[in-house]
């Protein structure tokens, strides 16, 4: 009982790692519309939009609308739809009014509505020419769009799917954070105190964090084999982290390389503290400066509403704190490891 | 830490390296040889590439001349020093005279580089700052490195895996600055660059200030 009062952050690492997997796989996405053709066309004619679904419903759907949305007070109702399969729909939208912009191109989403999948939009993606300079519509009144049943994670056009890997990718980085501050931490009470305990702890929390380094490089490679097309890309924030990566490998290296335990200690103890100050330039400051196609930088979004919802959020947060305690736990057994190999070599030189 | 110590420090530091001309014109003889088979085997230049070798060049005379900054000397000079100088008085002189000597060293690279090819800078004040800046984050980072790595037996191997990913983050920003001040990159804000450089010098070299004194007990 005892030992189980003591570990109850293991326990509650190992289940806030099964909420995340459970949770995180098993809730569906919610519908979208993956594809729609043509994406160009004209005001003035008739077009017919051959719409592509992503987990929807629309052979089910007893109420099935579709807007053609320029802005919240320009929409165009479809004459017909007609629906093929259940992802599968064509619309056809009669364009013979005008919309009243003074640009001749103007982007449009397409907007879709039913009962059991709520709304999915295709966001900007349709380019309008607009024959009908300064001319007004009439508009009707902003449309009520329904809500999915359950609990969703949100759609987004790229990354379909692999938006479950912001638990496991962005997670990892977080919490790498974390546990290469601890890491630095112990170097520096090592440093003062020159005590033993510390440099094993420091050194434990390093290689964790070494691990979370390769692990995010790696979780983050498959995304973006997914949705950049390339393992590796030319990304600034991508290189930083490989850096990074390095200097603390340079750690392992010098301090395996120093024959004299003593100064093997205080030698990579400095390196640690060193390293941990050059990796928040590489991670944080520079990667801001320059254009990335990461989110935050760049123009692009970052942790904004539209990306990070509420139900992301709620596997989001207990995936870092689950894998910060993981890490703990981790770095706990390098530690009590390290320190019996120690205790090792003492014994045999006494015999 | 007192100035006057320092500057006493550094000037035998000039001396006793001055003396040694043989190794100081390896050093040169080293960049003008490499900047020479550049231009020799790039032929035609264009301002881009200008810029990258110029930075290269420089890092790689630098990591010749200030990793090997620690390395032990035969006379027990360390061991001498050790039992008279404070560790900070002692390393700020060591990276003030591996920044000079930098400084000298990129100058004569810019004129080299002047002398075979042409001379690419448009805005020389924030080329002149920036150039001070890295010959400063260089000298500062290596000196760390050679004082941790210099005493092992694959020095030469183990400094430049610690040192080179350090240099990264000054090295890109300061090419970032200098392709600003080539007139290659527009629109972007070079006085806060400047200052993020200098920002991150400060850094390291209050860490450096910090970690020393422990390392040098070892």
């Amino acid at each position: 009982m005892k030992t189980i009062a003591r570990s109850w952050w293991k326990i509650l690492a190992v289940a806030l790692m099964c909420y995340v997997i459970i949770v995180g796989f098993l809730v569906p996405l919610n519908s979208g519309i993956d594809d729609v053709n043509p994406k160009y066309f004209e005001m003035g004619k008739n077009v017919t939009l051959d719409v592509t679904g992503y987990n929807s419903n629309f052979q089910k759907a007893q109420d099935f609308k579709a807007y053609l949305w320029i802005d919240s007070s320009h929409f165009i109702l479809p004459q017909k739809i007609e629906i093929g399969a259940y992802n599968q729909a064509s619309l056809v939208f009669d364009l013979n009014q005008s919309i009243s912009s003074q640009d001749s191109f103007v982007t449009a989403s397409l907007y879709l509505d039913n009962e059991i999948d709520g709304k999915s939009v295709f966001p900007d993606a349709l380019t309008v020419k607009n024959n009908f300079a300064n001319t007004k519509t009439p508009s009707s009144s902003i449309p009520e769009f329904r809500k999915p049943d359950g609990m969703r994670f949100p759609f987004m056009n790229i990354l379909d799917e692999t938006v479950r890997n912001v638990f496991f990718h962005v997670a990892i980085w977080m919490a790498l954070f974390v546990l290469s501050t601890v890491a630095m931490i112990y170097s520096f009470l090592y440093l003062r105190k020159s005590n033993n305990d510390f440099d094993h702890r420091a050194y434990a929390f390093t290689s964790i964090s070494l691990l979370y380094g390769l692990l995010g490089l790696a979780t983050g490679a498959v995304w973006a084999k997914f949705t950049w097309g390339a393992f590796w890309t030319n990304d600034v924030r991508l290189n930083m982290a490989a850096v990074s990566v390095l200097i603390y490998v340079g750690y392992f290296i010098i301090r395996s390389s120093i024959v004299d335990k003593d100064r093997s200690k205080r030698v990579s103890a400095a390196l640690n503290i060193f390293a941990y100050f050059a990796m928040i330039p590489l991670l944080l400051v520079i990667p801001r400066m320059y254009d990335s196609l990461h989110p935050g930088v760049g123009g692009n979004p970052a942790f904004k509403d539209e990306d990070m919802d509420n139900t992301l959020r709620m596997v989001f947060y207990p995936a870092i704190l689950g894998l910060i305690l993981l890490g703990c736990w981790m770095a706990n057994l390098r530690y009590r490891v390290s320190r019996l190999d120690e205790l090792d070599i003492d014994l045999e030189f006494k015999d | 830490m007192s100035l006057k110590k320092i500057a006493k420090l550094l000037a035998l530091q000039m001396r006793l390296e001055l003396r040694s001309k043989a190794s100081i014109g390896a050093i040169f003889l080293f960049s003008v040889v490499l900047i020479f088979i550049a231009f020799k085997a790039f032929n035609q230049f264009s301002t881009m590439s200008w810029n990258v070798l110029y930075w290269l060049l420089l890092v790689l005379g630098a990591s010749t001349a200030v990793l090997k900054s620690f390395v032990p000397s035969e006379s027990n000079l360390d061991l001498y020093y050790y039992t008279i100088v404070d560790p900070i008085d002692f390393i700020v002189s060591k990276i003030l005279y591996n920044f000079l000597f930098l400084f000298v060293l990129s100058n004569l690279n810019y004129l080299l580089f002047i002398y075979f090819s042409f001379d690419a800078v448009l805005d020389h004040s924030s080329f002149l700052i920036n150039q001070l800046l890295i010959c400063l984050g260089l000298s500062i980072v290596f000196s760390f490195v050679s004082a941790v790595a210099s005493k092992e037996r694959n020095a030469a191997v183990l400094s430049s895996i610690l040192g080179l990913p350090m240099i990264l983050p000054i090295l890109l920003l300061g090419i970032k600055i200098s392709a600003h001040a080539l007139g290659i990159l527009a629109n972007s804000n070079i006085t806060q660059d400047l200052l993020l450089l200098f920002g991150i010098d400060m850094l390291l070299f209050g860490l450096i200030l910090l970690l020393f004194p422990t390392l040098w007990k070892a």
